[in-house]
C-alpha cells in the first residue's frame, strides 16, 4: 500500500515538474507587420519578428554559435462547409553566422532547407533584424488562386541556437528557456484579380 | 484467545514489514540503476553527432528530469530509512543501536573520502577550467586571427590598389576610346604582368567586349558575383569587395569604378581584380578561425561547463552518499535482523512458547547461532514436556493422597521438625473441630487448648525420648466440652539419609466405639441382674406379703410394727423390681425399624402430652421448615423425647420453667437436628462426659437409664446426641439424624412439584 501510494507520488511529482517545464517555456515574442500581397505572378508575404528576449545573443554571435530564426508559413483557402484547405506550407529559415577572419556576419535564408541567398553585413544589429524579417517569400502562385475567394495566410516564428554547435551541449539543460517560440498568427488575403 | 490474536496480529505485521522492506530494497536498486543507465544514455546524446530532431529537447529534458526525481526518490527512500533506524533506536528496539553504530561508520567511512575527493575535484576542475581560458591563450588565438583577418585585408587592399591605378591610368589617357584600345590592352598586360594580378579584367558599358588578362592557375570567376546590390554600389562610385571560396582558396575579387575624363563622376566601366589566398594558407587560416570560434564558445560556456561538471561531481558523490548508506542499512540489517530475531525468540522462549523457531537460512556463524538456538528450543520443549508428565503424575499421586486422607475415617496431621503443622485432613478437622486453614503452616502449640495440648505435648515428649520413633497411646481430649477418646499414633519420618523431616500424627477416635462398648456391657449387666435379681424378687414379695396376712394380726401389738417391716419389705422390693424392669427394658431394647416419618409430628405429640401434664411450664414447638421425611422408628423417638422432656421438666426449679424444643434440617451436612433447651438447674461440665452412661443421674428417684437409652435408640438410628449448656441458664440436649439420599431426592422433588 505504502509502496503503491509512493509511486503515485513520483508519477504525480514527474507529470507536475513536466508541466511546469512546458508552462516554463511560455510562448513570446510576437509576429508584427504582416503584409500579403501579390507581384502578378505571386503571393508575396513580408513577417517581422519584434518583442523577443535577446539576452545574450549578441554574444553567442561573436563566439560563432550559429543562430536560427524559422517562419512556419502557411497558405490556406477559406471554405465556408468545409474545413479549410491548405494550399501551401513553408519553412523559411534566417541562419545568423560571424566569420571571425573577415568579420563578417552573414545572414543565410533557405526555403524549405534550400538555399536562396547569404547576405554579408558588418553590423550585428543589421544582421539580426535581417535575421527576425521574411521579406516577399512567395507562398504560392497566382494562378492556383480564384478571384473574389478568401484566403489567409498562418505564420509562426521560432528561435532557437543551433544545437550542433559543439558546447551548446552543456547548456542543454537551460535551453528551453532561452528558446522562442511564438503562438500562430493569421493574415486574410482576398485576390481580387 | 486475546493473546493467540495478538501474537496472529504480531506475525502479520511482521510479514506485511518484511514485504514492505523488500520492495523499498528492490525499488532502491531499480532506482540506482536507472539513474546510471539514464546518465548513460544522455552521454549518449550529448556526444552523438547524429541528429535526433526536435524531440531532441524534450527527450533529453526528459531524461534529466527523471533522473533528478529518481535522485531525488533514492534521497527519499533512504532519508525515510534513516528516520526510521533512529525513531527504532529511540523507541529501544532490539538491534537499532547496532545497526546505527554499522550505519554510521559506513556513512563516514564513505562520506569523509567521498567529500574530501569531491572538495579536491571541484578545485581542481576550476582550476584547470579557469587554466584554459587564461588570458594569453585567448589573446594568442585573437592576435592570430587579426593576422588572418590583416592578410586577407592586406591581400584586399592591395588589389583596391592596383585596381585604381589601372582605372586612373585608363581615365587620364582616355584609354577608354576604340580607337586606344591597342594601348588599353598593352596597358592591361603590363600590367597584370607587372602587379602579378592573378585576374585582370576590363569592361566598359558601351563594349561588349572584355578585356582579359589571367594567370593560367586562377580558378574560374563566379559567375553570380555581380549582384544587384554590387552594381548599384559600384556605379554609385564605391569600390566593392568581395571575397569567395574556391578550389584553390578564397578569392577576393576587386571592383573599381572607371570614371569618364570628360565627366569625372560618370561611371563607365570598371576594373575587376582578382586575387587568390592559396587554399595551403585558407586551411590553415580555417583551422585557427575554427579553434578561435570553439574558443570563443568555450568561454561563453564556461560557467554552465563548471555548472555542467560540479552538477555531475555532485550526483556521483550523492549516489555513492546514498549507496553506502542504502549498503550500510542492508548489511546492518542482515547483521542485526538475525540477533533480532534471536532476542524475539528469546523473549518468546522466556514466556513459555517452546514452539518458537527462528527462520532464518544463513550458512555463516549466524547460521550455525541460528541452528543451536532453534536445537535448544527443541530440547527444552522435550524437557519441559518431561517435566510437566513427571510433575502431572506427582500432582495425580498428590491428588490420590489427599483422596485418601480426606475419605480416611481416622486424622491424619503432618508436622515438620520445627513442629509447624503442614498438613491436616478432613477427618482430623472434624475430630479436633478445627480448620485446616486455622492451623496450617502454624506451630501446633496453638491448634488445641492447654489441657489438650499438655497430654499431646506428652506423647510428644515420649516421642523423641523413646528413640523408637513410633508412639501409640489412648487419650482422653475435651473438645468444647465433648469429650472425645483417640487413639494417637505419633511416627517420626526420617528421609533416605536418616534426615529428621518432622512428623505424622495419626488419630482414631474411639468414642462411639467405646460408648457401644460401654453400652453393650451394661445391657449385659442389665441382663445378668434382671435375671439373676428379678428371679428372688417376686417369693420376695409373696413372702412378705404372705407373712403380712397370716401373722400381723396374730401378733398383737407387734402386728403393727410387723405390717410396717413387711409394707417396707414389699414396696422396696416393687422399686427393686421397677428398677430390674427397667435394666430389663434397657437390657431387651427392641429392633429398631425405621420407615419414612414426618420428624416434626413425631416430636409434636410427646410434648403435646408434656404439656397437658405439666401446666405449669411454657412448653414451645418451633418446628423447621423443609425437613424431609426420615427414616427413622417413631416409636422409639417419642421415647427419646419423652426421656429428654422427663429430665428436662425434672430439672425445672423455679416457677416460670420453660421448655424450647425446635428441629431443624441442615442441608448441607444433610442432617434432621431436634434441640430441647430448658432454663432449669443445668448439667455441671464435669458431668457431661458420663450422663449418657447407664446407672448415672442427678436425680434422687432417677435410675439412671433415661439418657443411656436415648443416646443407644439414637446410636441405632445412625445419629448423635450432644449436650451442651443453656444460656442464661438450663440445658440444651440436642440430637441429629442423617437424611437419606432418597429422602433428600424426595424432597427436590417434592419442593419442585414434579413430583
Amino acid at each position: 500500500m505504502g509502496t503503491k501510494k509512493t509511486s503515485q507520488s513520483v508519477i504525480i511529482t514527474f507529470i507536475l515538474i513536466f508541466v511546469f517545464v512546458l508552462a516554463s517555456c511560455a510562448k513570446n515574442g510576437q509576429i508584427n507587420d504582416i503584409m500579403v500581397m501579390d507581384d502578378m505572378s505571386d503571393v508575396l508575404v513580408y513577417a517581422r519578428l519584434q518583442n523577443i528576449q535577446k539576452g545574450d545573443t549578441e554574444k553567442l554571435i561573436y563566439a560563432g554559435v550559429p543562430i536560427n530564426c524559422t517562419f512556419y508559413v502557411n497558405f490556406y483557402r477559406e471554405c465556408p462547409y468545409w474545413f479549410d484547405q491548405r494550399l501551401s506550407h513553408l519553412v523559411v529559415r534566417n541562419a545568423i553566422k560571424y566569420d571571425n577572419v573577415k568579420k563578417n556576419i552573414y545572414v543565410t535564408t533557405r526555403l524549405n532547407e534550400k538555399e536562396m541567398e547569404t547576405s554579408e553585413f558588418r553590423d550585428v544589429d543589421m544582421a539580426e533584424v535581417y535575421l527576425l524579417e521574411m521579406n516577399g517569400i512567395s507562398v504560392i502562385k497566382i494562378r492556383a488562386l480564384n478571384k473574389g475567394e478568401k484566403y489567409y495566410v498562418t505564420i509562426k516564428a521560432k528561435i532557437e541556437k543551433d544545437q550542433h554547435s559543439r558546447f551548446v551541449k552543456y547548456i542543454l539543460l537551460f535551453l528551453p528557456f532561452m528558446e522562442t517560440e511564438t503562438n500562430w498568427y493569421r493574415k486574410e488575403f482576398i485576390w481580387k484579380g | 484467545m486475546e493473546r493467540v490474536n495478538r501474537g496472529a496480529d504480531q506475525h502479520r505485521t511482521e510479514i506485511q514489514e518484511a514485504k514492505r522492506r523488500k520492495r523499498e530494497r528492490i525499488l532502491i536498486v531499480l532506482t540506482v540503476l536507472i539513474i546510471v543507465i539514464l546518465t548513460f544514455a544522455e552521454n549518449r546524446f550529448f556526444r552523438s553527432q547524429v541528429d535526433w530532431g526536435a524531440s531532441n529537447d524534450f527527450l533529453i529534458f526528459g531524461l534529466i528530469n527523471i533522473n533528478i526525481i529518481l535522485i531525488l526518490f533514492l534521497v527519499f527512500l533512504i532519508i525515510r530509512n534513516v528516520v526510521k533506524l533512529v525513531f527504532e533506536r529511540r523507541r529501544g528496539i532490539l538491534g537499532s543501536r547496532l545497526r546505527t553504530k554499522l550505519v554510521t561508520a559506513f556513512v563516514s567511512l564513505s562520506l569523509i573520502p567521498t567529500v574530501i575527493l569531491f572538495l579536491i575535484s571541484i578545485n581542481f576542475l576550476s582550476y584547470s577550467i579557469e587554466n584554459w581560458f587564461s588570458i594569453k591563450i585567448g589573446d594568442a588565438l585573437d592576435q592570430t586571427i587579426e593576422l588572418a583577418h590583416l592578410h586577407y585585408q592586406q591581400t584586399e587592399d592591395q588589389a583596391k590598389f592596383y585596381a585604381g591605378q589601372i582605372s586612373s591610368d585608363i581615365t587620364l589617357n582616355q584609354l577608354y576610346d576604340q580607337d586606344r584600345d591597342e594601348f588599353l590592352v598593352n596597358l592591361a598586360q603590363l600590367k597584370q604582368k607587372n602587379f602579378k594580378l592573378g585576374y585582370l579584367q576590363i569592361s566598359f558599358d558601351n563594349r561588349e567586349k572584355n578585356i582579359v588578362f589571367s594567370d593560367p592557375n586562377f580558378p574560374k570567376v563566379p559567375g553570380d558575383l555581380f549582384t544587384a546590390k554590387v552594381r548599384e554600389d559600384l556605379y554609385a562610385g564605391k569600390e566593392v569587395s568581395i571575397v569567395k571560396p574556391s578550389a584553390a582558396g578564397d578569392v577576393i575579387t576587386v571592383l573599381v569604378p572607371i570614371y569618364s575624363h570628360i565627366s569625372p563622376y560618370e561611371v563607365i566601366g570598371y576594373v575587376f581584380v582578382g586575387s587568390l589566398v592559396p587554399k595551403q594558407i585558407v586551411d590553415k587560416i580555417t583551422v585557427v578561425s575554427n579553434t578561435s570560434e570553439a574558443y570563443s564558445q568555450l568561454r561563453l560556456f564556461k560557467n554552465p561547463i563548471k555548472l555542467n561538471y560540479i552538477v555531475t561531481l555532485s550526483i556521483v558523490t550523492l549516489l555513492i552518499v546514498f549507496s553506502a548508506t542504502w549498503f550500510g542499512l542492508f548489511l546492518a540489517k542482515g547483521i542485526t535482523e538475525p540477533i533480532q530475531d534471536l532476542a524475539e525468540a528469546t523473549h518468546k522462549i522466556a514466556e513459555g512458547n517452546l514452539d518458537h523457531q527462528i527462520n532464518i537460512v544463513a550458512e555463516d556463524e549466524i547460521g550455525v547461532l541460528v541452528d543451536s538456538f532453534n536445537q535448544m528450543t527443541k530440547d527444552l520443549k522435550k524437557s519441559k514436556e518431561s517435566l510437566q508428565l513427571a510433575n502431572a503424575d506427582l500432582e495425580e499421586r498428590r491428588k490420590y493422597m489427599e483422596a485418601v486422607l480426606l475419605h480416611v475415617s481416622a486424622g491424619v496431621l503432618s508436622l515438620d521438625k520445627n513442629g509447624v503443622v503442614t498438613t491436616i485432613n478432613r477427618a482430623a478437622e472434624l475430630m479436633l473441630d478445627m480448620q485446616a486453614t486455622d492451623v496450617l503452616n502454624r506451630p501446633c502449640s496453638g491448634m488445641l487448648t492447654a489441657d489438650n495440648m499438655s497430654v499431646i505435648n506428652e506423647l510428644l515428649d515420649d516421642v523423641s525420648t523413646s528413640g523408637r520413633g513410633v508412639v501409640e497411646k489412648q487419650i482422653e481430649l475435651t473438645i468444647r466440652e465433648r469429650p472425645l477418646t483417640v487413639l494417637v499414633t505419633i511416627t517420626v519420618i526420617h528421609e533416605s539419609k536418616g534426615q529428621n523431616l518432622g512428623m505424622v500424627m495419626v488419630l482414631e477416635d474411639l468414642t462411639q466405639l467405646q460408648k457401644a462398648e460401654r453400652a453393650a456391657a451394661w445391657r449385659e449387666v442389665a441382663r445378668r441382674m434382671a435375671h439373676e435379681i428379678k428371679n428372688p424378687l417376686t417369693p420376695v414379695q409373696l413372702s412378705a406379703q404372705r407373712l403380712q396376712r397370716r401373722y400381723s394380726e396374730k401378733l398383737g401389738d407387734d402386728g403393727e410394727v410387723f405390717k410396717e417391716c413387711t409394707d417396707t419389705i414389699i414396696s422396696q422390693v416393687e422399686v427393686l423390681k421397677n428398677l430390674v424392669n427397667e435394666f430389663s427394658r434397657y437390657a431387651r431394647m427392641p429392633v429398631t425399624t425405621p420407615v419414612l416419618n414426618d420428624l416434626n409430628a413425631t416430636v409434636h405429640d410427646p410434648i403435646l402430652l408434656f404439656q397437658d401434664a405439666h401446666k405449669e411450664i411454657a412448653f414451645e414447638f418451633n418446628p423447621g421448615q423443609d425437613i424431609p421425611p426420615l427414616y427413622l422408628d417413631a416409636e422409639q423417638i417419642r421415647r427419646v423425647m419423652v426421656n429428654l422432656l422427663d429430665n428436662a421438666v425434672a430439672a425445672m426449679n423455679k416457677a416460670e420453667g420453660r421448655i424450647e424444643v425446635t428441629t431443624g434440617y441442615d442441608s448441607e451436612a444433610r442432617k434432621a437436628r431436634v434441640a430441647i433447651a430448658d432454663n432449669g438447674c443445668g448439667v455441671p461440665s464435669r458431668h457431661t462426659t458420663k450422663i449418657f452412661e447407664p446407672y448415672f443421674s442427678t436425680k434422687k428417684s432417677g435410675t439412671g437409664l433415661g439418657l443411656a437409652i436415648v443416646s443407644s435408640i439414637i446410636a441405632d438410628h445412625n445419629g448423635s446426641v450432644t449436650v451442651r449448656a443453656n444460656i442464661p441458664s438450663g440445658t440444651v440436649v440436642a440430637f441429629e439424624l442423617p437424611v437419606p439420599e432418597m429422602a433428600g431426592e424426595h424432597e427436590e422433588i417434592k419442593q419442585s412439584g414434579i413430583g
